[in-house]
């Protein structure tokens, strides 16, 4: 079992200097903010991407994080937490008033293999795509809770510290959702296996 | 089946470049500190704002104050500050008069009345009873109240207020 190798406190890399950028940042020099742009966006888009499943909304919602941590910027405060969780955090607020203002439009149940394909991941065998396609639909049937936690520890490799920032929660909270939604995990991907192999 | 390697598999998402570039462009020229100095900006905001905000506060203050003075000039409740006893002995010291004109009788009864209403006049009041008036139409109007033989409290008041 992989995880079972992985050492669970990894120390998310941070930018160089990510402290006197975001100072800078928040003084309002722009230049400071493109830096931490091209540092977190394509994490802050992955994040996006999984949870919501379509290319165009991703990018939509990820151009609005952004754009809210722009003009938002002057009230950061540094406690002690990485940039990223204010971004996450941001990120996780708009993909919740994306589903509460829209329901998802997608019956996930029904999506085809070329939605998925179409996301931009280099797999080339059918195989592999077909699993990635499976894991993608698993992990959206999960919790919010259980997705981010999910998301953050394995595809970003934030620290135990730094999800439980990021969601709010204490670092033993977020052990136990990290338990339970690879336990879900398994169990769904266990359960769709079965019946692709029956069907 | 693992799922966390197949998680660690989206690590090589990407955006598309284009879109990238467009949106940092986008962000950047179009955020909260492009087109005017912040300050100039942020100095001009808090002027207005501050100036609605004293201003409204004050019209706030005066309307509650002026309210609150015009409620006790008009208010009903000034009345009850009136010295009861003294007044009660000012009542008593009236030589009030007061003539009964008018009192109804019922025609269906045809009965004289004496009205009882010395009863409610105060100990110095002298009451004139003026003669009887019947009428044949206020049996039709006062219905059940015909069958008394004392004229009701109504007639009695509405002659009074007369």
């Amino acid at each position: 079992m992989a995880i079972s190798n992985r050492p669970l406190f990894i120390s998310f890399p941070m930018l160089d200097g990510e402290a006197k950028l975001v100072e800078s940042a928040v003084r309002g020099k722009a230049s400071a903010f493109g830096l931490l742009y091209d540092h977190y966006q394509p994490k802050i888009y992955r994040f996006i991407l999984i949870k919501i499943g379509r290319r165009e909304d991703a990018e939509d919602l990820t151009h609005q994080v952004f754009l809210n941590a722009w003009q938002s910027i002057s009230n950061y405060k540094d406690l002690g937490f990485p940039f990223s969780s204010w971004l996450y955090r941001i990120a996780r607020n708009q993909v919740i008033d994306k589903y509460r203002t829209k329901k998802r439009e997608i019956d996930i149940e029904k999506v085809e293999a070329e939605y998925f394909s179409d996301l931009g991941l280099n797999e080339e065998s059918i195989e592999g795509k077909i699993r990635i396609e499976l894991v993608m639909e698993a992990v959206k049937t999960l919790k919010q809770d259980y997705q981010d936690v999910l998301i953050m520890r394995f595809v970003e490799d934030l620290s135990i510290k730094e999800v439980a920032a990021t969601i709010e929660k204490t670092e033993g909270a977020v052990k136990l959702m990290q338990h339970r939604a690879v336990k879900e995990l398994k169990k769904i991907l266990e359960k769709k296996h079965g019946t692709n192999r029956t069907s | 089946m693992e799922p966390i390697e197949l998680l660690k598999k989206f690590k090589n998402l990407e955006p598309d470049p284009d879109y990238t570039k467009r949106s940092r462009n986008l962000i950047l020229s179009n955020g909260r500190w492009a087109g005017f100095p912040v300050s100039m900006k942020e100095i001009t905001m808090g002027i207005f704002k501050s100036g609605w905000s004293i201003a409204l506060t004050a019209a706030m203050l005066l309307l509650a104050v002026g309210s609150f003075s015009a409620l006790k000039i008009f208010s009903p409740v000034r009345n009850s500050v009136v010295d009861i006893t003294g007044l009660k002995a000012e009542a008593e010291a009236i030589d009030a008069q007061i003539e009964l004109g008018n009192v109804v009788y019922t025609s269906a009864l045809g009965i004289e009345n004496k009205t009882s209403t010395t009863s409610i006049a105060s100990p110095k009041a002298t009451v004139k009873i003026s003669p009887p008036a019947k009428t044949e139409n206020i049996g039709q109007e006062s219905g059940e109240e015909g069958t008394s033989t004392e004229p009701t409290i109504d007639s009695v008041l509405d002659a009074l207020s007369q």
